[in-house]
């Protein structure tokens, strides 16, 4: 048996449980949570490119959300504000390991689990084969990028954010995010000479 | 003229078609060098292979424990809302607020002590009147006056009124203003609709030289009354008032006042029988964002308290709970967020509401600030506690829709309804009740709840955690959810409860 969807937050647009998070719903803000925890957990995998590290770095995101909630006065999107969290937390935990000395065995394993590609459609098997390659080749150079550049094509591309949002995030003026993407691009294009009969064909 | 120098560094522009509205001369030139030029074409192509890789990327599994881990970390924050507000002591320096808390703290005491003073003075007092709490046999007086004409009481205190001294005992938690009466020594008055709980023994601290001798047809049954204070006897309101303004005089010496007021509660009561009225706690006042709990506080077990107030069955009071966060829909309950001073389970008495059927750990939302208030003093006994899901009347029948959202995907699962005590499947044999039975089997699809409508029936008043449980089909527990239903009588509207008054032989 199994009846309509009678939940009560899940009906909620983003404002309506806004409101009920500054009246400390904790549940309403759970709700918000699972509608963004994707983004912000793999923009912080890509920021971070360690599973455990995005994961703590996505927890303290939302803590930090939660608790500057009343600050949040919507003067931009839920998730741009949250991404701008996500983006700071990420780069303060990235220098923080900066400073942390790693062991040697720790850098040279290459244990982060990037995002898997997305499964091909019907496609022939030389192509999957060539296509989950260029993944690869391309996610080693997008990981090698300094991270200004990482950022802002992780925003651009693997998010979808447009350069208003990215903007917005970054709080950058759009001009400058569009040199940026140009320069990351080229960054990235340029680490990726070795392995160009990949993407000739 | 264009060259590949120019195109490449606009490549990135021609891929994104991002020019502005006064680029489209350049744009068109460098269209037009691309188509012909095979180098800048192949870049193009590079580039836009590479942009697509990117974008063909998926996305990550989110971690399955993120939510219940920012949950924990959370639980045990403030609300957001009242932290943006600036708190009571928040402009003063640390050292200064903290000193501000304290106070606040000894305020709070000094009301407990107060009000268990009264409360617990309603044992026979000695017989000479001077020495029995004044404030009691105030209390009487004056609950009866006050019920029977607060107007006219009013009305006649007008100068004692702006007098009077600041001896109420009220807690900044009691959102009840006093009642419109002018009695300096009227601590802890309850409005008009208060309970009057008749105490049987007490009544003998009422001498009959500082009583009123009530008959039937006095009109001002306490006209006639010595003040014991005052040399002239008090007549009428004017009378009054002049006693009130001489104890705004002399507030520090706790004066039985006695008012003169006509009653026609009094009066039922009939001659001789000057029953003395226990008031109840002060009554509090619903405050949003907060939980009360109805009915008196849940005895400490192992603490019983000697001086702290005892409520009579009858008495009805609320206890401020503290805000409470129930720990969502697929999170389950974290042990590792209760406080230290949690009692377990088996120290409560066997699980929540003192429900036998209740053996899971405590959960996170029901702990207690400390068993025996704050402060250590047996107070009302201040617990958070886990806000109800549903409400039910006792032994009413009502259907609810229980809902689990599961964490995983199973092929086959089933949910199973555990109760405790006092709740029963409505339709289940009377000779033969379940204590839990499944509800549902079927596919259970990772976040997408199983919702089934169960019919449940009431037997005992008190809150009540029944479980509902996801298992695979060999009964392997894989997910819990807890439910809390409040069986109480639906709220009244009026006092219905109210014990009657003691009629007249």
């Amino acid at each position: 048996m199994r009846l309509p969807f009678l939940s009560s937050n899940k009906n909620l647009t983003e404002a309506q449980l806004l409101e009920r998070c500054r009246a400390g719903d904790l549940d309403a803000f759970d709700d918000l949570m699972a509608r963004h925890q994707q983004r912000v957990f793999n923009l912080c995998l890509w920021l971070l490119r360690d599973h455990d590290a995005a994961n703590d770095a996505a927890q303290e995101t939302f803590i930090r959300a939660y608790r500057a909630i009343g600050n949040f006065r919507g003067d931009c999107a839920f998730s741009t504000w949250l991404h701008r969290i996500a983006v700071n937390v990420s780069g303060d935990a990235s220098t923080r390991r900066r400073k942390t000395p790693q062991p040697l065995s720790e850098l040279a394993t290459e244990d982060s689990p990037a995002p898997e590609p997305a499964a091909p459609l019907r496609e022939n098997p030389l192509e999957t084969l060539t296509r989950n390659e260029r993944q690869r080749v391309v996610r080693d150079a997008l990981n090698q990028l300094s991270e200004h550049h990482r950022l802002v094509l992780v925003l651009f591309d693997i998010q979808g954010y447009s350069y208003e949002e990215i903007a917005q995030v970054l709080e950058l003026p759009i001009g400058t995010v569009k040199s940026r993407l140009n320069r990351a691009r080229a960054a990235l294009r340029d680490k990726l000479k070795l392995s160009r009969e990949l993407f000739d064909a | 003229m264009i060259n590949c120098r120019d195109c490449r560094e606009r490549l990135n522009d021609l891929l994104e078609d991002n020019f502005a509205s006064n680029e489209a001369a350049t744009r068109a030139e460098l269209r037009a060098h691309l188509e012909n030029c095979a180098d800048c074409q192949r870049e193009l192509a590079v580039l836009r292979a590479i942009r697509d890789d990117l974008r063909s990327f998926g996305v990550a599994e989110t971690p399955t424990d993120l939510r219940a881990q920012v949950r924990t970390k959370l639980i045990g924050e403030k609300m957001p809302s009242l932290k943006a507000k600036a708190p009571l002591f928040s402009l003063c320096q640390p050292r200064l607020a903290l000193s501000g808390g304290a106070l606040l703290a000894a305020c709070c005491l000094l009301l407990v002590v107060r009000s268990s003073q009264y409360q617990i003075s309603l044992s026979p007092p000695p017989n000479d009147a001077s020495t029995a709490p004044p404030t009691m046999r105030n209390f009487a007086l004056h609950d009866r006056a006050f019920e029977a004409t607060p107007k006219e009481d009013k009305a006649s205190g007008g100068a004692g009124t702006a007098k009077q001294p600041k001896v109420s005992a009220k807690s900044p938690h009691f959102a009840v203003s006093p009642p419109a009466i002018d009695n300096p020594v009227h601590r802890g008055k309850q409005p008009a609709s208060r309970d009057l709980v008749p105490r049987a023994k007490s009544h003998r601290i009422f001498e009959k030289s500082a009583l009123p001798i009530i008959t039937k047809g006095d009109k001002s049954p306490l006209s006639s009354l010595p003040s014991p204070k005052f040399d002239a006897p008090a007549k009428g309101n004017n009378a009054s008032v002049a006693q009130e303004k001489t104890m705004a005089a002399d507030a520090s010496v706790p004066t039985p006042a006695l008012k003169t007021q006509g009653s026609a509660n009094v009066e039922q009561r009939g001659p001789n029988e000057s029953k003395p009225v226990r008031v109840g706690p002060p009554k509090f006042e619903s405050v949003p964002g907060f939980l009360y709990r109805h009915g008196t506080p849940a005895p400490i077990q192992g603490a019983q308290s000697d001086v702290g107030p005892t409520l009579s069955p009858g008495a009805e009071t609320k206890v401020p709970l503290l805000p409470s966060a129930t720990m969502g829909v697929d999170t389950a309950p974290n042990p590792n967020v209760l406080p230290p001073n949690i009692m377990s389970a088996k120290q409560r008495g066997g699980g929540f509401g003192g429900s036998e059927a209740l053996s899971a750990p405590p959960s996170a939302a029901m702990r207690s600030v400390g068993p025996q208030g704050p402060q250590g003093l047996h107070g009302p006994h201040i617990m958070m506690v886990r806000r109800a899901d549903y409400n039910i009347a006792p032994n009413t029948t009502q259907t609810f829709t229980l809902s689990l959202v599961p964490k995983q995907a199973i092929e086959l699962a089933q949910v199973r309804l555990t109760l405790p005590d006092g709740l029963q499947f409505a339709d289940a044999a009377k000779d033969k009740p379940e204590t839990n039975r499944i509800i549902w089997r079927g596919a259970a699809q990772k976040d997408t709840p199983i919702e089934n409508a169960v019919e449940l029936k009431a037997f005992s008043n008190g809150l009540k955690e029944a479980s509902l449980t996801l298992e695979n089909m060999d009964g392997q527990k894989l997910q819990n959810k807890d439910i809390v239903f409040q069986v109480q009588e639906p709220r009244p509207t009026e006092n219905p409860k109210t014990p009657p008054v003691a009629e007249d032989k």
